[in-house]
């Protein structure tokens, strides 16, 4: 089971619905949603993307939406491309 | 508690920062 974790101890700071993560590695912002800095905040432990989709039905209310694996598992990767997780081992 | 309403996770920006 894949597992994914912050590759550092980036800043990390919560704007009302918005979350700034400042890698100084590469001396980059990345703005996220809400869900997205949610997702963000379980990651400095490793954790599949089947405990971040449980976690995230235990704290947001689901108007008729299923959580998509695929939404999760997309965006995990799109952070992996910026550098911010990597695959846990 | 829960906190809102599920929207899928989203990188909003990604930019260097400038100075």
């Amino acid at each position: 089971m894949n597992r994914y974790v912050h590759t550092s101890d980036y800043e990390t700071s919560q704007l009302d619905d918005e979350w700034v993560v400042l890698n100084t590695d590469s001396f980059m912002i990345t703005k996220l949603n809400e869900v997205g800095g949610f997702c963000w905040s379980l990651l400095h432990e490793p954790k599949s993307v089947q405990v971040i989709v449980a976690k995230i039905k235990e704290n947001y209310i689901l108007d008729n939406e299923e959580v998509e694996v695929e939404d999760i598992e997309k965006f995990l990767n799109q952070l992996i491309d910026y550098g911010l997780v990597k695959h846990a081992k | 508690m829960k906190k809102s309403a599920y929207k899928a996770p989203e990188i909003l920006n990604h930019q260097p920062i400038t100075f």
